[in-house]
């Protein structure tokens, strides 16, 4: 039997919904997952195929219960069902008080090191950062009027494509604070894992730690040397700060789509509205990581 | 006798902005609460930007020369500015951290 408990604070993409799974070996608390025209089914069937390839590696990943990629269900949509990971979802780093946010960015490198080092063969082919760059520009392309910083930025990219990694991991695709589950001091659970996609890892790496609020405040350059020896691999500063400048430039697409969706119509959403004043801030980022500026 | 130019006075956007905030925090369910605070956001922003348009219109016109001529360290000191320049005119809102999550 499932009940519903309610509708979990909603993320800007997928129907999240907590639920009490009773089987006949007890209740388990768990998430129920469900695509929206905005997200698409293949997010749910993407996420479906890293949590089982995550499974028993020692990434902390919410555990798959049940799922079914199709649409002959009750619910009319494919899904999935995995365990509640205990816990709060802390909106940035900056939130956390220190020796609490040091101890917790620390597991956060490694659980990336971790996964890593899982076989990325199962999630398909491997993204290039060439394909992520080309993949990026035709996005904006379709919103629209670019911001000068942003064709200066792609510009800039263009010039510097890496060569596809020598060693294709699964990257996440949004690993970042707000996709991580803090419970004390304990990093418990990585989630939201429908961007997940063979690739350079080094991606990972760059957008980890870039502010979608507040910088971070922790030192990166040590948590950079972290993940270089938990994952045994050497990490090219020139390759990272691409993808770190890749990043900048995607959150500036996101809020540029987000705008524009609210302004087109195609979203009530007041948050999409506001992503307008988080352009300029992030645009700022971008310029100043380009400029080799700390980032304010 | 001067009358004013509304047959009714405008709220200020900040006093919208606050009482919407305000009311936000009354609210239990934390998407609308989120997206009460961001509208929050906006409000605080309304007719707040004093933009140069004029120093804008030409470090964008610059700028895209830069791109153009290939000449990076000009287009990056550009990009600079002219980012400096819109982020000042900006109160940015975190409705994340404001809603709680």
């Amino acid at each position: 039997m499932v009940e519903v408990l309610g509708r979990a604070t909603v993320g800007l993409s997928q129907e999240t919904w907590f639920v009490r799974v009773t089987t006949d070996a007890g209740d388990v608390e768990a998430v129920l997952r469900l695509p929206t025209p905005a997200s698409g089914v293949r997010a749910i069937v993407t996420q479906r195929t890293a949590l089982q390839a995550v499974a028993g590696t020692g990434v902390p990943a919410p555990d798959l219960l049940w799922f079914d990629d199709g649409d002959q269900n009750p619910l009319s949509r494919p899904f999935i069902v995995m365990t509640r990971v205990p816990g709060t979802v802390p909106v940035g780093w900056h939130e956390l008080p220190e020796p609490a946010r040091t101890y917790l960015a620390e597991q956060a490198i490694d659980a990336l090191a971790a996964l890593h080092d899982v076989d990325p063969a199962p999630l398909g082919k491997p993204v290039t950062p060439g394909f992520d760059f080309e993949r990026l520009e035709r996005r904006l392309d379709r919103v629209g009027p670019l911001p000068p910083v942003v064709t200066g930025a792609l510009a800039w990219l263009s010039r510097r494509i890496p060569d596809p990694p020598a060693q294709p991991a699964i990257v996440h695709g949004d690993f970042r604070m707000g996709n991580l589950v803090v419970d004390g001091d304990r990093l418990t659970g990585v989630l939201d894992w429908e961007m997940a996609a063979p690739g350079d890892p080094l991606s990972d790496l760059g957008w980890c730690f870039i502010p979608v609020w507040e910088p971070p405040g922790i030192d990166e350059q040590a948590l950079v040397r972290r993940y270089a020896e938990r994952s045994g691999a050497s990490v090219d500063p020139e390759r990272l700060h691409w993808h770190r400048v890749l990043g900048y430039v995607r959150l500036a697409y996101y809020a540029l789509a987000g705008t524009r969706a609210f302004d087109g119509g195609r979203s009530d959403d007041f948050r999409l509205a506001a992503l307008r004043l988080q352009l300029p801030v992030t645009l700022d980022r971008l310029a100043a990581t380009l400029a080799g500026d700390p980032v304010v | 006798m001067t009358l004013p130019r509304e047959a009714w006075p405008a709220p200020p956007s900040d006093r919208l902005a606050d009482a919407l905030a305000a009311l936000a925090g009354r609210v239990g369910e934390g998407d609308i609460r989120a997206q009460l605070h961001a509208l929050s956001g906006v409000l605080r922003n309304i007719g707040r930007e004093t933009l140069d348009d004029e120093a804008r219109s030409r470090l964008g016109a610059e700028l895209a020369d830069a791109v153009t001529a290939g000449d990076e360290q000009r287009t990056i000191a550009l990009m600079r500015e002219l980012a400096r320049i819109d982020r000042a005119a900006v109160r940015a809102v975190d409705w994340s951290a404001a809603s709680g999550g």
